[in-house]
């Protein structure tokens, strides 16, 4: 199983533009019948960028998979997940990152995902409760004032 | 625009949860108008957030979608509208098959931008090793052999899981043919019975047109058309009945000669079964045995095989039927000598139905020693037989046709109707009204191929070395009756009103003649075909493709058969009819 899903630091790992490029070339070449490992490697090199656009790309491609190819879909779901946390969507990362540890209890990448978008929602949680909280103070000093 | 509308509309309906975790979400990443594939909801809160005027901002979005959705087209994904995770969620995940995992495949082809850097550095080393070994110690070469050893291995590897995926892949292609395939021909055997159903209806519809055109033009004489046809009024050749035989006291179902003046056995629903000799005119006595009505016989020179409702098969002896009759019976058969003679035109008299009556009340001899043997092994009506020599074919309502040897008494092959015609789509509406049809209408066999008309009206060719069957032949809308076969021809009879001509070396169908009532039964020769069908014998002569018909009966007929000059009927109205060509 460990073998069978990248790791989070995988995952950062960037492709330099001409592998992508070689990726993105295949992926074109084979046309209408293209495979679905090529369509793979081509949306996970693109979400594996450092590009906003690309992984958004990326992220697309690999829905595309998921709705095409139901036989693939479970692995998707971890794909999904992480392309959704680097674009920012946490709730959505967590909604597939859920459902995949309901069929895979015992999986690694997953739990570790699973960690990565708890703090980051936590992190957000914690500005944002500053925030409201610098807030209230400048409108209750506002007030004051008046 | 129109995506401007939706945006609003999906800001109103957002929930605080949301917008708090989309805030904190868009707050932090890097701040763009990109489109976010699945949460609208985000974009929404955005436009409020930012408190721009949010018709700027989702131009801009929509800028960026647009421009988005060309890059996308560029690379060729078909992604026309967002969908949320709720959405994809909700459908089905089935379990993943133990194949190589996406992730592997990635590796597989794309191994890696380290080791292919790695190699180059393993190539310079190499060289270097190589163009030193003399000067470097020896552990040093063996290291770099080694790990050359590992990177061919990995690249086996490597090669191993790029061969799985496409395997893979072509299964996938290959089962997607076959499923496509069994569409194609489905469609295909549909499309043919639809043709057959129009060629049908278009017969009817002409059927239709003549009955209107002939009324509104009175008694003008017409010749039949070939095809599609309707004997009608023209060609009045109403055929001579030369003699009616009496006795039977319910529809005669079924009857068989073996000479223009030989004997004629003749089978009922009284239970009875009668023996009449045609050169006297003479009923020579009743076979007993069966313990209900005999649906189909045969006879030849001199044996006679019965099929009944009591699921048996009987043979019997004939061969010394007259001087039974001589040493037994005293009783007079007044009623089939004496009248009836004379009929011209197959009309009533009234003294026939004093013969009638009185004929029910004569005593007929019980021709005891004429039974040979009983075959058993069906357990349904015996509908249709057909025997050659020491080999007898039955058909039965238990949904089998049985081959037995006559000589022994034992069934030899057992033929399963049911799963042959499970393998076909034949399966119509008229089957679940056709429940007082025989399953098996009609059979005959020569040597080893055995035709068979069964109740879902298709024909069906057997080969009886395998017992399979090789061949149908599609066409009757309605359960078929009666079926014959020469060396070109099938000719087949339908309770859809219809006579069939096959072709039978192609399997086409050569003609189809329509009448007005259910065929029920029929034999050719190659001058001829007679169909007993309705109230009258309807006689197609095929060399002239006219029809004519003879009248006589005052009820369906229900069986006919000729031999030579001689024509013989049986019908619903209880008697049998002598007609000369």
């Amino acid at each position: 199983m460990t073998d069978n899903l990248p790791s989070m630091a995988d995952a950062d790992s960037c492709l330099s533009d001409s592998q992508l490029e070689v990726l993105r070339k295949q992926y074109i070449r084979e046309g209408e019948y293209v495979t679905e490992q090529t369509r793979f490697n081509y949306a996970w090199g693109l979400i594996k960028s450092k590009n906003r656009r690309e992984q958004t790309q990326g992220v697309l491609l690999l829905t595309d998979i998921y709705r095409e190819v139901p036989d693939r879909r479970r692995e998707c779901l971890f794909y999904l997940a992480l392309g959704h946390f680097k674009l920012g969507n946490y709730n959505d990362a967590r909604k597939f990152n859920e459902s995949l540890l309901e069929f895979e209890p015992n999986n690694h990448q997953a739990h570790a995902l699973r960690q990565e978008i708890e703090d980051q929602g936590y992190i957000g949680m914690a500005i944002v409760g500053t925030v409201a909280a610098v807030g209230t103070i400048i409108l209750t000093s506002l007030l004051k004032k008046k | 625009m129109e995506l401007l509308h939706t945006f609003d509309v999906s800001g109103l309906a957002s929930s605080a949860r949301h917008s708090l975790t989309t805030t904190s979400s868009i707050v932090f990443s890097p701040l763009t108008v990109q489109a976010v594939k699945g949460d609208l909801t985000g974009i929404a809160t955005l436009t409020g957030l930012s408190g721009m005027a949010p018709h700027l901002m989702a131009s801009q979005y929509l800028k960026r979608a647009t421009a988005n959705a060309q890059a996308l087209a560029l690379t060729g994904a078909i992604q026309a509208t967002p969908a949320s995770a709720d959405q994809l969620l909700s459908e089905d995940i089935p379990e993943a098959g133990a194949r190589v995992s996406l992730f592997q495949g990635f590796k597989a082809s794309y191994p890696g931008h380290k080791s292919g850097r790695r190699g180059k550095n393993h190539q310079r080393r190499r060289k270097n090793g190589f163009g030193e070994v003399g000067e470097d110690d020896p552990n040093k070469l063996f290291s770099s052999l080694l790990s050359e050893r590992e990177r061919t291995i990995k690249e086996q590897v490597k090669l191993q899981t790029q061969k799985t995926v496409i395997q893979s892949e072509l299964d996938q292609i290959a089962a997607s043919i076959e499923t496509l395939q069994a569409k194609q021909t489905n469609l295909g055997f549909k499309l043919s019975k639809l043709t057959e159903r129009e060629d049908d209806l278009a017969d009817t519809l002409g059927d239709l047109n003549d009955k209107l055109a002939s009324i509104s033009e009175g008694n003008k004489t017409r010749d039949g058309q070939p095809l599609q046809l309707e004997y009608r009024d023209e060609t009045r050749d109403s055929g001579t009945c030369m003699h009616t035989f009496y006795g039977h006291d319910g529809v005669v179902t079924s009857l068989d000669l073996n000479g223009p003046y030989g004997t004629l056995v003749t089978a009922s629903r009284d239970n009875t079964t009668r023996v009449w000799d045609l050169s006297t005119f003479k009923c020579l006595g009743q076979l007993p045995g069966h313990e209900d009505t005999v649906e189909c016989l045969q006879l030849t020179q001199h044996t006679l095989v019965t099929g009944s409702r009591d699921n048996t098969i009987r043979t019997w002896n004939l061969a010394d039927l007259s001087h039974n009759q001589h040493s037994r019976s005293p009783s007079p058969t007044p009623s089939d000598s004496s009248y009836s003679s004379n009929h011209i035109n197959g009309k009533f008299t009234d003294t026939d139905g004093d013969d009638y009556s009185r004929s029910s009340r004569e005593v007929v001899t019980v021709l005891d020693n004429c039974w040979t043997s009983t075959l058993s092994g069906h357990t349904g009506n015996v509908t249709c037989l057909y025997f050659e020599d020491d080999k007898l074919l039955s058909g039965s309502n238990d949904k089998t046709i049985k081959e037995w040897d006559l000589e022994t008494g034992q069934c030899v092959l057992t033929m399963d109707l049911l799963w042959a015609m499970g393998t076909s789509n034949s399966w119509s509406d008229w089957m679940t009204e056709a429940q007082d049809q025989s399953y098996v209408g009609g059979l005959q066999f020569w040597q080893y191929a055995l035709c068979s008309g069964t109740i879902d009206g298709a024909i069906r060719m057997w080969d009886l070395r395998t017992g399979q069957s090789h061949r149908t032949l599609a066409g009757h809308t309605g359960p078929v009756t009666t079926l014959q076969f020469d060396d070109y021809h099938v000719v087949s009879g339908s309770v859809d009103r219809s006579v069939r001509i096959w072709d039978l070396r192609t399997g086409a169908i050569q003609e189809i003649l329509q009448y007005e009532d259910p065929v029920r039964s029929l034999q050719f020769d190659t001058s001829k075909i007679i169909v007993g069908s309705g109230e009258s014998l309807k006689i197609y002569d095929r060399v002239s493709q006219q029809h004519s018909y003879y009248t006589g009966h005052t009820n369906k007929v229900e069986s006919v058969r000729f031999n030579d000059s001689l024509l013989v009927s049986g019908g619903q109205d209880s008697t049998v009819r002598l007609w000369s060509r």
